[in-house]
């Protein structure tokens, strides 16, 4: 037997070979995906490659179809397909969470046309459900063509160390175009995670895969409550300032902030589940818990090309905000951008088309939420972070912070090019901090912004987490009628 | 032990007033190239050839958009060449640095421990 990888969470147990049930089966992956306890069939037991039921996790009533990995490859005909349509349909009659365990060939070759028929009407239904009911993916293994689609209009993919998700896999490839590839390089955890962004998740072993799947049905299945009086009660908190560096130019990672800010749970650890977290990496998306309410969290990362947006960042963004909104999932958005990235290969890779879903996603989201602006938010990129002319539900705003076109140096620049060109070289640097200074407090300054309206109130960081929770405690919950379409 | 090593020295054909970092083309196939995500003029290398750098680990900072920002190492390894200097400026996509990632054959593995 190999050695337990480094990575596994939990030692793999010597089990002789001939008595071990096969781990693919469709009924030990999801009993490892559930609680405890056999689940209820939502149809009798058949040959179709696929296994429907409804069961639980952490109590919470989910539903869950899984194919079988150990017939034909998990191969989907129109019977499987069919299975899978009625799980959806029953998740929406009970409104919970659908997951779908994922390791499958895709459409069944032999039976032609009705399985592609059949997967084809899974698409529809999966289109229908979409924003109705959280539904999630996990990839366990090849999941090519038409099991690549189906996880791909789902809300959440999980991907394990083995999953493989392609449309046209390395066979087909070498013989079609003569690029050489294996599957784990094409469609594996690290082209899914960090180039291509399919994946929101990606994990090491299977049974990570399954923790990692149900922390995050668990967040969507038990929003929570507000428990303002469980945050207040906690006292002057934790100055977040003091975790960003002391020069306003430097970067930092902004995990660190999103850490501070969330409810941790009894490992002390930040309730928060990160997606694509390895993909447009200058923003970080994800859903965690904020005064007991799962809460979506939307922040640049300076760390990551200074925090600008670019096209692919608004883009995640942007999916991130209507996945929330079609759920009802409110939004904190924590703001520290210097703009929009420059560059012929930003335009060219349509910043404009792809920015623009991020102006669309939150002028049309109805979910409360509310913006945080930490140190600066700039231009263009300022209106896209959640801004008051969107709709946020509050913007709150540390002090010191600058709400401008431009920062105070670039705005000198070009506003007082002349003056500067003119004055004496010896006396230029001192004239121009000057400027600088005086446009900071005159342009960009936060009071500007708050007599302008366009941010409520300067906050003390030290009251972040409270505030925050109670601007969006005070909103009407609201939740938008749209679907989410994988942007 | 052959030097296979080697820091960049600024081409004199390609001198401007601003030197710029160009892509090496003669990487080792095992080499991982860190490249800057942004444009930006580099205000410090942070690695010399020959430092471990942690998965995370900062080769070099460069100044763009006001900021400071940082080059970032994707996996753990030793650094094997250092692409710019102090002064210089990258486009997005530029080398940086390059490094042989943890546990990739070479000979001169005997210089560190691999932790």
């Amino acid at each position: 037997m190999t050695p337990p990888s480094t990575t596994a969470a939990n030692p793999v147990a010597t089990i002789p070979a001939q008595s071990a049930p096969d781990r693919r089966a469709p009924a030990t992956r999801l009993a490892r995906l559930l609680d405890p306890g056999p689940p209820t069939p939502l149809h009798p037991t058949d040959d179709s490659g696929i296994t429907a039921v409804a069961g639980h996790i952490d109590g919470a009533e989910v539903v869950a179809y899984c194919t079988d990995a150990t017939s034909m490859g998990g191969a989907l005909g129109a019977p499987g397909s069919d299975h899978i349509i009625r799980a959806i349909a029953e998740a929406e009659r009970r409104r919970c969470p659908v997951v779908g365990l994922w390791h499958s060939g895709g459409a069944k070759l032999n039976d032609g046309v009705a399985s592609m028929d059949g997967v084809g009407r899974m698409f529809a239904a999966m289109t229908r459900a979409s924003g109705r009911i959280p539904q999630i993916s996990v990839v366990l293994g090849p999941a090519a063509g038409a099991a690549a689609y189906g996880p791909a209009l789902t809300d959440v993919i999980v991907m394990s160390d083995s999953a493989r998700v392609f449309i046209t896999g390395p066979e087909v490839l070498r013989s079609v175009t003569g690029e050489v590839i294996d599957m784990d390089r094409l469609g594996g955890p690290v082209a899914h995670g960090r180039r291509s962004g399919v994946a929101h998740v990606t994990t090491g072993s299977e049974e990570h895969a399954f923790t990692r799947a149900r922390r995050i049905v668990g967040l969507f299945a038990r929003p929570g409550t507000y428990d303002l009086a469980s945050v207040e009660a906690e006292g002057p908190g934790q100055d977040l300032r003091a975790l960003l560096p002391s020069s306003r130019r430097r970067a930092y990672d902004a995990h660190v902030l999103v850490h501070a800010m969330l409810d941790r749970d009894g490992a002390d650890t930040p309730v928060f589940e990160e997606f694509q977290a390895d993909w447009a990496r200058n923003i970080i998306v994800g859903i965690g818990r904020l005064a007991g309410k799962t809460v979506g969290v939307i922040a640049n990362n300076p760390f990551r090309k200074g925090g600008c947006l670019d096209a692919l960042s608004a883009e995640k963004a942007a999916r991130f905000v209507r996945m929330c909104d079609s759920l009802g999932v409110p939004l904190v958005v924590l703001v520290d951008v210097p703009g929009y990235l420059p560059g012929i290969s930003e335009e060219w890779d349509g910043v404009v088309r792809r920015g623009a879903k991020l102006l669309h996603a939150f002028a049309e989201s109805v979910v409360p939420r509310v913006t945080l602006i930490t140190r600066k938010a700039y231009g263009g990129a300022y209106i896209a972070m959640n801004s008051r002319a969107l709709g946020a539900t509050t913007v709150l705003s540390w002090p010191e912070a600058e709400v401008a076109v431009m920062g105070p140096e670039a705005a000198v620049g070009i506003l007082h090019r002349r003056q500067l060109a003119a004055s004496p070289e010896d006396e230029r640097e001192g004239l121009h901090a000057e400027l600088v200074e005086r446009q900071r407090r005159t342009a960009g300054g936060v009071e500007r912004a708050v007599a302008l309206e366009v941010v409520d109130e300067v906050i003390p960081p030290a009251e972040t987490r409270v505030r925050l929770a109670r601007a969006l405690a005070a909103a009407p919950p609201a939740r938008g009628h749209h679907t989410n379409i994988p942007l | 032990m052959t030097t296979t090593v080697s820091a960049v020295i600024p081409e004199p054909a390609r001198s401007t007033s601003t030197p710029y970092g160009g892509p090496t083309t003669d990487a080792r196939p095992e080499e991982d190239l860190i490249r800057a995500e942004i444009p930006g003029t580099v205000l410090e290398v942070t690695v010399t050839v020959g430092d471990r750098v942690p998965e995370g680990g900062v080769v070099a900072v460069l100044e763009s958009m006001k900021m400071e920002i940082p080059v970032i190492a994707e996996s753990a390894g030793t650094v094997t060449r250092v692409a710019v200097a102090e002064g210089w400026t990258v486009r997005m996509g530029d080398v940086v640095a390059a490094s042989l990632p943890d546990g990739a054959p070479t000979e001169e593995n005997t210089a560190h421990d691999p932790a």
